[in-house]
């Protein structure tokens, strides 16, 4: 396999400044590649910094964030996020649709807003877009639905207004950070299924953050395991599945069978820390294949 | 203890303009205090010097019947403080038994309790004050409860609502499972853990309790002569505001000043209070 | 709940209590130390006048039917008398309340606008240092007594420039000149606006500050909003709904909300009225005004709740789910 990756980022790093004196590493130094046209997971604890890195990518960190790179192009082309640079063609959609839209501004208001940013249209036309959009998604009565407020919806036909907004800006990259994890457990295979439906309608390419082995299992080509801010094991889904390196990533695995669907992961255990936690000059990588590497300690020479 | 104080120098060392309302306060207090050792005469007249401008003489300068005003404003202080502290505490004591009462034993006490709250909260202070201050014989201690004996809704109602929440942790239904009395379980269990927010409303109202003490003297219905607090000094300075501005001037950057830093040091303790519950 | 149960709902919360606190304060009036009967009565009449004039007045009633009458004779907006003047208080209210409400209405809209402004401005610059600025002035005027304010705006506009006239809402002679009225009102006006203004800045400061937190703002920055597009279409939106609440509690301050800076300024409003009133013991006047105040507080809330429930459509439509 190789692919042209849609997303390359290198030596990614942010820090958030805690005060005027302290400040907390939570990305440390990860490279990304995302190949164009797969749905890549992304796994690890809550905390392990996977929606910053995704944050880091939107251009959207806290303020007292600071971010930097070595290099990050889009399509091969070099990114910069300069104020007056074109915004790049990535959505984003978010783990709480309960709190994703803004309640006092009708469905309608929303979409037309992301339609018309990018688009000169008139109001009339960006409606019928928006309407397009919403059936789409498989939401019923699309027209009603434009003049409902976001609490007049349930969570999952939320999320697929969500997707609908996210849709809109016609982006080439979607991420979806646990979409679904809000959610009940039937309405989120129907989310999950109506993303994958889109990314191969749509030639999309998918970022799937999820705490839930199975989904990646079901939905995704290749798969990165964060942990502690830093991405320790990447693979294809296979790979991960049956030729897992990292300890952290094993354990994962041990917890799937006797996690149910949909629970977090959120009570393992690991047994990593072997003493000292080694320093980034400590760790390197090992090409296990063309996609498979793995963290490892460096290997002390005489 | 020692934590705390830690705490609190980290938090000065991030934002060290708290210590501006400090240093104020402990000037102040200690002033107050020191006050009677003072060589000037609160009371002695200087006739050679009528509402005179503050000079070397006279720091503040002189009243209309030639009194130091420096000395006076100082002696003012006192009274203000003073009714700001003791209104606090008239207000925090009535106030957190008011509020820990409705709040453990709820039920018809709570529902009564809570409905005096909601018509004393419905007079506006400044009138309700005012009205029991003309049935009873203005004065120090008159005012002193009329302020502290008005304004304890607010903390009643915080104390209420943290001791309903603190009610239903594991230690305190145990205690109440094993039969110790409400009293002790309202001491040992709740108190203590309602103390911050405790601790955090009575700051702000002295601040409070200063401001409405003031607003009364300077209507005539609160200090009397001639004891004088920075209210009344200001009353009096009304009436020769175009002769002697400086009158009205220096009581008033003392009541800002002194408002302005409880209002601060109440943040801070906030501050503290909340990091350390946080870690 | 629809909306129109929800208001009955809350109306009828309201009653007893405004049914209560007009109790305590006829009870107030009836353990007066002397009542209309003493003022108008002198020591050498005969106890048949003094009883005949109690009959008249009905004070020779039993305490309930007193206060019964008393309560409807308020429901069609009398008040009594006064113990001092006999002057009606209806009729004085009538005249001194619109005067109160020219001066108050002005400096509040005023100090709203202001605060909203200076508010989400404020909260748009979290931490730097117009953000500091203007928590700092706010903390200030927090601080400051109105009347030690009003007293410095004297000084300095009425006695050292000279601009404007002291006391007073019109120059004696010149009641209909628009002109006079504007001279009269700007100092109070100023002094009003300033005494409010820090408390309401404050508030659209922290609920700006706490829309800016929601996760929306991330959503729609995501989306590539701008900050401005972001304020301008979500943000402010969401802080200008809450601040109409506060107009609802504000409704109480129509009519007392300027009592020293009124008697300061020698404004014909209420403020003076009630404490001259206060000076003199004239408990009719005293309780008018305590009641009145207290209703206005609740019907204050009353109306802030729904308000609130109409603009809100989370409320609002809350029968439709
Ligand atoms: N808004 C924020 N401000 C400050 N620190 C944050 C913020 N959000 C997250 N963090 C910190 O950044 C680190 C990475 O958090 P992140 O949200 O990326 O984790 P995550 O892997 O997405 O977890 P989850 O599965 O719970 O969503 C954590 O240590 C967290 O404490
Ligand atoms: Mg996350």
């Amino acid at each position: 396999m190789t692919k042209q990756p849609i997303l390359e980022l290198k030596e990614l790093n942010v820090a958030l400044l805690e005060d005027k004196i302290q400040q907390t590493e939570i990305i440390k130094n990860i490279d990304i590649k995302i190949p164009k046209g797969e749905i890549v997971g992304i796994v690890g604890e809550s905390g392990s910094g996977k929606s910053m890195t995704m944050r880091a990518i939107m251009d959207i960190l806290p303020e007292n964030a600071q971010r930097n790179f070595s290099t990050f192009t889009f399509e091969g082309e070099p990114v910069s996020f300069a104020k007056a640079s074109k915004r790049l063609p990535i959505s984003m959609i978010f783990q709480d649709p309960m709190t994703s839209l803004n309640p006092l501004r009708k469905i309608g208001y929303h979409l037309i807003e992301v339609i018309r940013r990018q688009q000169k249209l008139s109001k009339k036309a960006a409606k019928k877009l928006a309407i397009q959009e919403l059936e789409k998604v498989g939401l019923t009565n699309p027209e009603k639905r434009m003049t409902q407020y976001p609490h007049e919806l349930s969570g999952g036909m939320r999320q697929r207004v969500m997707i609908a907004m996210a849709l809109l800006v016609k982006p080439k990259l979607l991420i979806a950070d646990e979409p679904t994890t809000a959610l009940d457990v039937t309405i989120q295979a129907q989310i999950l299924t109506l993303i994958q439906k889109l990314q191969k309608e749509e030639d999309l390419t998918v970022v799937l953050v999820t705490h839930d082995f199975g989904i990646v299992a079901g939905m995704c080509q290749s798969v990165k395991v964060m942990y502690q801010g830093e991405i320790v094991e990447e693979g294809t889904t296979d790979e991960i599945f049956y030729q897992s390196q990292h300890p952290y990533t094993k354990e994962l695995l041990k917890a799937v069978p006797t996690v149910e669907k949909g629970q977090r992961l959120y009570a393992i255990q690991h047994q990593l820390e072997t003493g000292e936690p080694l320093t980034a000059a400590q760790k390197e990588f090992r090409q296990l294949s063309e996609t498979h590497r793995v963290q490892v300690a460096k290997e002390r020479r005489a | 203890m020692k934590k705390t104080r830690k705490k609190a120098s980290r938090i000065l060392k991030k934002t060290p303009h708290y210590w501006l309302p400090i240093l104020f306060l402990t000037f102040l207090i200690v002033l107050s205090i020191l006050a009677p050792l003072i060589p000037i005469d609160p009371n002695k007249t200087d006739v050679s010097h009528l509402s005179s401008a503050p000079s070397l003489q006279h720091f503040f300068g002189t009243d209309e019947v030639g009194r130091d005003y420096f000395i006076r404003v100082i002696y003012g202080g006192r009274v203000s403080l003073l009714v700001g502290v003791m209104a606090m505490a008239t207000s925090t004591i009535i106030g957190t038994f008011l509020g820990l009462v409705s709040g453990y034993f709820g039920g018809k006490i709570d529902n009564l309790l809570m409905r005096l709250v909601d018509i004393l909260s419905s007079i506006p202070w400044m009138i309700l004050i005012i009205v029991v201050s003309v049935f009873l014989k203005p004065g120090l201690t008159t005012i002193i409860l009329v302020i502290g004996g008005f304004s304890w809704m607010n903390i009643a109602r915080l104390i209420r609502a943290e001791t309903m929440s603190v009610k239903e942790r594991d230690y305190v239904t145990y205690a109440t499972f094993i039969g110790e009395k409400h009293r002790k379980i309202i001491v040992r269990h709740i108190l203590p853990a309602v103390f911050s927010t405790l601790i955090v409303a009575a700051t702000g109202s002295i601040s409070s309790a200063i401001m409405t003490e003031s607003s009364l003297s300077f209507l005539g219905v609160g200090i009397q002569q001639p004891m004088a607090s920075w209210g009344s000094l200001l009353q009096n300075a009304q009436n020769s505001l175009q002769r002697a501005p400086y009158m009205a001037l220096i009581p008033g950057i003392f009541i800002i000043l002194t408002v302005y830093s409880f209002n601060s040091i109440g943040n801070f303790i906030r501050e503290l209070i909340v990091t350390e519950e946080s870690l | 709940m629809t909306t129109s149960k929800y208001i009955g709902k809350r109306i009828l919360q309201v009653i007893p209590l405004l049914l209560i606190i007009s109790f305590i304060v006829f009870f107030m009036i009836h353990l007066a130390p002397y009542d209309v009967i003493d003022s108008i009565t002198t020591p050498n009449m005969s106890k048949e006048t003094v009883a005949l004039m109690k009959a008249k007045y009905g004070l020779d009633q039993p305490f309930i039917i007193q206060y019964g009458k008393w309560l409807l004779n308020i429901l069609h907006g009398d008040f009594g008398y006064s113990v001092v003047s006999q002057h009606s208080i209806s009729n004085e209210l009538a005249t001194r309340i619109p005067n109160t409400i020219k001066l108050i209405l002005p400096s509040y809209f005023t100090a709203l606008v202001l605060a909203i402004v200076l508010g989400l401005f404020a909260g748009a610059n979290k931490g730097k240092r117009i953000d500091r600025w203007i928590d700092g002035i706010c903390s200030i005027g927090i601080s400051m007594p109105t009347f030690w304010f009003a007293m410095l705006v004297i000084y300095i506009l009425g006695y050292y420039l000279n601009i404007f006239p002291i006391i007073g809402m019109h120059t004696i002679g010149s009641e209909n000149s628009f002109r006079d009225f504007l001279r009269h009102f700007f100092m109070p006006y100023f002094v009003l606006t300033v005494a409010f203004f820090p408390d309401l800045t404050r508030y659209v400061r922290s609920s700006t500050l706490s829309q800016l937190s929601e996760d929306y703002v991330l959503v729609q920055k995501s989306f590539g909003a701008s900050k401005r597009e972001i304020f301008t279409h979500h943000i402010s939106r969401n802080v200008l709904l809450p601040i109409i609440t506060q107009i609802g509690l504000a409704l109480p301050m129509l009519v007392t909300g300027a009592i020293i800076t009124e008697s300061i300024f020698g404004w014909p409003g209420i403020g003076p009225f009630f404490l001259s009133a206060t000076k003199s013991l004239d408990y009719p006047i005293i309780m008018a005004i305590l009641l009145l105040s207290a209703t206005l507080v609740i019907l204050g809330n009353l109306l802030s709740d729904v308000l609130y429930a109409i603009v809100d459509p989370r409320i609002r439509k809350e029968g439709s789910r």
